[in-house]
């Protein structure tokens, strides 16, 4: 009970600080991530046309999502394992392929290529950016321009492997650029 | 409040005409019971119903996603409610109206979960959504610790609850028409504790409730967290700790009490915990009913017998459980069937004469002691 305290003030300054750096925290770390990180641009292709946006955001399947099932053939039976994903980009074409899924960070790192961190679910590969939320009732715009153009995500990776969204591509033009704050 | 007001009416009115209580005395009390009842019960009430709202408020404020703020207005406005709420908080506090504070304590650790929220949504973090809940219920936690608060820190409890489930479904996966859940979520637990901490500190009658039926839900969801959700090992141990709990009631009743008077509460605790655990047994486990009749016996048996100590102890709330667990177990075994329905029938008959038998047993006990008591006054 509060009447019992000593010295209020002090707990309620303490409290205050505490969740607000919290968030502050939160905060500062994606900015950072997003500044800092090597900016990568992913296809997207909807996993169902006609049930990709539920509610106010957006389920984005990615081609590095599904990679060739015989680099996941050793994680076939896992579920939510952290795995690294070695992805490459081809000389001529600009999409981005999974080269090889480890359980530990791979040893060479080639100039073309970037590690992500994931997590393997029986075929599928989950980097937590499947989500992007959009405006209250945007939806149905955002779905036409889906089906008749190509979108991509841009995605910035930091040093630990980690993916975050930094914005929507339609056709090679970004549809929502985000300012960091 | 308005209860206690009406019975303090009647009985005023008898001892005033007994001659305990001058007529003066009356109106004092009343007078006094008025004056500490303006503010308290029903603004408490709606005080702690309006930091509800508030954390809607916010929450729907998060989830309209208004593309007309940048990011910094919206996050101004979440940091700017919160240390509002903080600040009417201490307003209160030192206005010596403590029940208000703590709803505004409340209101402000809403908005701390929809600045969570919001920071995910600007963001677009898809991680482990539980992670999410889980720092709300520490930012929470910590709140309730620093500032005493009984309200906020049954909402961390609740949100450790929360969370501890969102982590257990986070593995389980659908096989056929089974829930295959994952793992038991020992890591409540130390939070849990955490919680414990807190109510010890303010002495919190009402926490101790809160405290146990937490533990309670997470003991049996747990017995459910084993293999399959019908694992023999599972279920038994949810039903060995529940027995376990009854045991030390039961056994050790006085000593605890000498401590504290909870010996009545943990019987009732250990009992839901024990008949979970053979109710799952039974029900679950035992698929093809070999075992129906014999555990059938048995945890009837149990439940009169625990219905017999309760009443013995005078403790009302086990036999209303009791009751509960009586009428559920017979409906359940109704639905099984022993063998045929004519075996089920057979199976009830035979029961319902034993506990007959033993009604009238209880009869002639009582009949015999208040005669023996009434010839020896």
């Amino acid at each position: 009970m509060i009447e019992v305290l000593k010295r209020p003030v002090a707990a309620v300054i303490a409290s205050v600080v505490l969740l607000t750096s919290l968030l502050g925290a939160m905060v500062f770390e994606r900015v950072q991530h997003l500044r800092n990180g090597r900016e990568i641009v992913l296809a997207i292709r909807p996993v169902d046309p006609r049930d990709l946006f539920k509610g106010d955001y957006v389920r984005l399947g990615y081609d590095i999502a599904s990679p060739k099932p015989d680099l996941l053939t050793a994680y076939n039976n896992r579920r939510d394992l952290p795995v690294f994903v070695l992805i490459e980009q081809g000389a001529t074409d600009p999409a981005w392929t999974v080269v090889a899924v480890t359980e530990q960070w791979p040893v060479t790192v080639a100039a073309n290529q970037v590690v992500l961190t994931a997590k393997a679910n029986y075929r599928t590969l989950q980097y937590g950016i499947e989500r992007y939320y959009i405006p209250e009732g945007t939806g149905p715009k955002l779905e036409d321009q889906a089906r008749t153009g190509k979108l991509a995500a841009i995605v910035a990776i930091n040093s630990k492997g980690k993916a975050a969204i930094k914005g929507l591509m339609l056709d090679g033009k970004k549809i929502y650029d985000e300012p960091l704050l | 409040m308005f209860r206690y007001r009406s019975r303090l009416e009647t009985d005023l009115a008898r001892w005033q005409a007994a001659g305990w209580v001058t007529p003066g005395h009356a109106t004092a009390i009343r007078a006094e019971v008025a004056a500490r009842g303006v503010g308290f019960g029903l603004s408490t009430v709606l005080a702690t119903l309006a930091a509800v709202l508030i954390g809607f408020a916010a929450m729907s404020f998060v989830a309209a996603n208004w593309q007309a703020m940048s990011k910094l207005a919206r996050l101004a406005v979440i940091f700017a409610a919160m240390w509002a709420l903080f600040g009417a908080g201490y307003g209160l506090m030192s206005r010596q109206m403590p029940r208000l504070a703590d709803a505004a304590l409340l209101a402000a650790t809403a908005v701390f979960g929809a600045g969570i929220m919001l920071i995910a949504q600007m963001y677009h973090m898809d991680g482990h959504p539980p992670d999410a809940v889980w720092l709300w219920g520490i930012g929470t936690l910590a709140v309730g610790l620093l500032t005493r608060s009984n309200p906020v820190l049954a909402a961390a409890l609740v949100l450790f609850v929360v969370w501890s489930w969102m982590e257990m479904m986070s593995g389980a996966r659908w096989f056929g028409t089974a829930l295959t859940p994952s793992h038991i979520h020992w890591s409540f637990l130390p939070y849990w504790a955490a919680v414990a901490v807190g109510v010890a500190v303010t002495r919190w009658r009402h926490g101790l409730h809160l405290l146990a039926l937490a533990l309670t839900q997470w003991i049996i969801a747990s017995g459910f967290m084993v293999g399959r959700g019908d694992s023999l090992g599972g279920h038994s141990a949810v039903l060995i700790v529940g027995l376990a709990l009854m045991a030390t009631s039961i056994f050790a009743g006085e000593i605890i009490d000498r401590w504290r008077q909870i010996s009545g509460a943990l019987l009732n605790y250990g009992m839901i915990i024990a008949f979970a655990g053979a109710l799952a047994l039974q029900f679950i486990v035992d698929k093809s009913g070999a075992h129906t009749v014999w555990m059938g016996l048995i945890a009837l048996a149990g439940i009169l017998g625990t219905l017999t100590w309760a009443w013995r102890t005078d403790n009302r709330p086990a036999m209303w459980i009791a009751y509960g667990c009586f009428a559920i177990e017979v409906f359940s075994l109704y639905l099984k069937k022993v063998g045929t329905l004519l075996g089920t029938s057979g199976f009830f008959l035979a029961t319902g004469l034993m506990v007959a038998a033993l009604a009238y047993a209880a009869y002639r006990l009582h009949e015999s002691r208040t005669t023996a008591s009434g010839v020896a006054s």
